[in-house]
């Protein structure tokens, strides 16, 4: 029985997550249904994340590596509860703020101000922290010119910085940025990593995926990767980054 | 990159409450674990009625920014949702006042009963256009965020509601200078709540089978441009022979105009068409409730 203080931030038992490929409504679909013809070889299965078993613990900044198509943005999907496993179980400890697609649900006739206020109530942020976070995220992400302005008139780079600052600026005790550091330049890059390691020494749980290892390993102290589904290596982050870049090698040559 | 300053209090805060962060931040130390635990597991049900109630935030939001997009970068701005019914209502009073000279009852003026009844369709309207799509046209957030999906419906409805408070002071004066109030008008609240849990319940419908089946963006369109005709708004019951009354009664948004009909212009109601509107809100309630319940879980995967 773990004490109280070793509880982890996720705890994953045989994860696992299937989906139907091919297109689910069409007209051949509906005719075949119709004349009773068999229609599940139109759909086959596929295992986007297969009996996974993990522990996330609380106040460490996590790595989640793989290729693209290995499960990683499945397994934060399910873990911010906005798709449930098809089997297995999974526990998540506190309030989440998943950035799972950069950019995502932001309206472009709306202000960078009022796209806060939105992405703030989607997030379950109170509305007066949002509020009052919004000069904060104003000046770090340096926006603070355009903030009134449409976003549409935004740069697509201005508009990711919105939204890595919207969530590091809000409060929270796990946080997921998935792939969020492709389209920023590397000084905002590297402010954003500084803040992610003061999250996870407050005692926040940041899971990070990436597919640059030295930003892995500068920001992150436990990580696991993922293959076609399944758990490779999970572990200390200098031994699951030295496993995960041998088998890019191997794949490479 | 080096923050000395910043640094330095960084390691003097470690024992305390706060952290400095690097862009000079004072976020809380978290001591003790998270209370709140949420277990996934394959489930097929995770809404509850409580939902309804617990996303108040967040619809007062959605609603108050989707209002406001509405009539960003145009000119009259929510002018338009005056214009709207005042224009139709004009030309619904040309054709079956002037060209066809309709008889309505109790001396009361058409433009007043057409009213009456424009109100209930035009708010039935515009929520189950807008509101029909609540899933589909907020995809992104439905895909990347954790917030209660009933949400979407209620910020909908929340903003078709403007037009309807707009149209029934309008209604009530018009209904004051023709036939005059009773004890009658003081059911009118009641109304109000019938056909926003119809119409909220039909729109919630709508839009929970939109995310599986595209086909209800062609269907709903053409339904409510066939509901104009065959629900008793421009014309009265009374006007049409039995057996069309029966067909018309069997609409369930006759009899909620036919109850507003009643209560505002004091006109008698259709008993038939009441009956079966009652139970029609009912049973769409409950379908509604079960069907969204049921397809809630996995909306993220197939929309």
């Amino acid at each position: 029985m773990p004490t109280v203080s070793e509880l982890p931030a996720v705890h994953a038992e045989d994860l696992t997550k299937s989906y139907r490929l091919g297109q689910h409504q069409t007209l051949n679909r509906t005719v075949r249904k119709l004349l009773r013809r068999d229609v599940t070889s139109l759909n086959p299965v596929l295992p986007a994340v297969d009996g996974v078993s993990f522990d996330i613990p609380r106040g460490v900044a996590f790595a989640i590596m793989g290729r693209n198509g290995s499960g990683k943005s499945t397994v934060c999907q399910m873990i911010a509860g906005i798709t449930p496993p098809s089997g297995g179980r999974l526990q998540v400890r506190g309030h989440i703020i998943p950035i799972l697609a950069l950019g995502m649900g932001f309206n472009g006739e709306l202000t960078g101000r009022e796209n806060i206020v939105i992405l703030g109530s989607v997030l379950g942020i109170p509305r007066d922290q949002t509020i009052a976070a919004t000069p904060d995220i104003a000046r770090f992400a340096e926006i603070e010119s355009h903030i009134d302005t449409p976003m549409k008139r935004w740069s697509f780079g201005m508009g990711a910085r919105l939204y890595v600052a919207m969530a590091i600026c809000f409060d929270a005790d796990v946080y997921i940025f998935d792939e969020v550091s492709a389209v920023v330049d590397d000084e905002f890059r590297e402010r954003c990593m500084a803040e992610m390691k003061a999250l996870a020494e407050a005692g926040r749980t940041v899971i990070f995926i990436s597919h640059n290892m030295e930003s892995v390993r500068e920001l992150c102290t436990e990580g696991m990767w993922l293959d076609k589904g399944r758990l490779k290596s999970i572990g200390p982050i200098d031994e699951v980054t030295a496993a995960y870049e041998a088998a890019q090698h191997h794949v490479d040559a | 990159m080096h923050h000395p300053a910043t640094k330095e209090a960084l390691e003097d805060d470690y024992f305390s409450e706060h952290v400095l962060t690097p862009g000079g931040r004072r976020i809380q130390r978290k001591g003790e674990p998270p209370a709140e635990v949420r277990t996934y597991e394959a489930v097929n049900r995770r809404v509850a009625l409580g939902d309804v109630f617990k996303s108040f935030d967040v619809t007062r939001t959605l609603a108050s920014q989707a209002f406001k997009v509405r009539y960003k970068q145009s000119a009259l701005g929510p002018i338009w949702l005056v214009a709207q019914p005042a224009v139709l209502l004009g030309v619904l009073t040309l054709i079956f006042s002037g060209v066809v000279a309709i008889k309505i009852p109790n001396h009361i003026s058409y433009a007043t009963f057409a009213l009456v009844g424009l109100t209930v369709w035009g708010f039935f309207q515009v929520t189950l256009m807008t509101g029909g799509q609540a899933f589909v046209s907020n995809a992104a957030l439905v895909r990347y965020f954790p917030t209660p999906r009933i949400t979407f419906v209620l910020a909908l409805l929340a903003v078709a509601l403007l037009p309807l408070t707009l149209m029934l002071p309008a209604t009530l004066i018009a209904a004051g200078l023709g036939p005059g109030f009773g004890l009658r008008t003081l059911v009118t609240p009641l109304l109000l709540a019938w056909i926003i849990l119809f119409t909220g319940t039909v729109t919630l419908m709508l839009a929970t089978i939109t995310v599986r089946f595209r086909d209800l963006l062609s269907l709903v369109p053409f339904v409510l441009q066939v509901g104009l005709f065959v629900t008793p708004i421009a014309y009265p019951f009374s006007l049409a022979g039995h057996k069309i009354q029966v067909l018309l009664a069997l609409n369930p948004l006759s009899g909620i105009i036919e109850a507003w009909r009643w209560a505002v212009l004091g006109l008698s109601p259709n008993v038939l068409a009441l009956a079966v509107s009652g139970a029609a809100t009912l049973l769409v309630a409950v379908a509604a409730w079960r069907i969204f319940v049921r397809e809630e879980p996995l909306f993220a995967d197939r929309i």
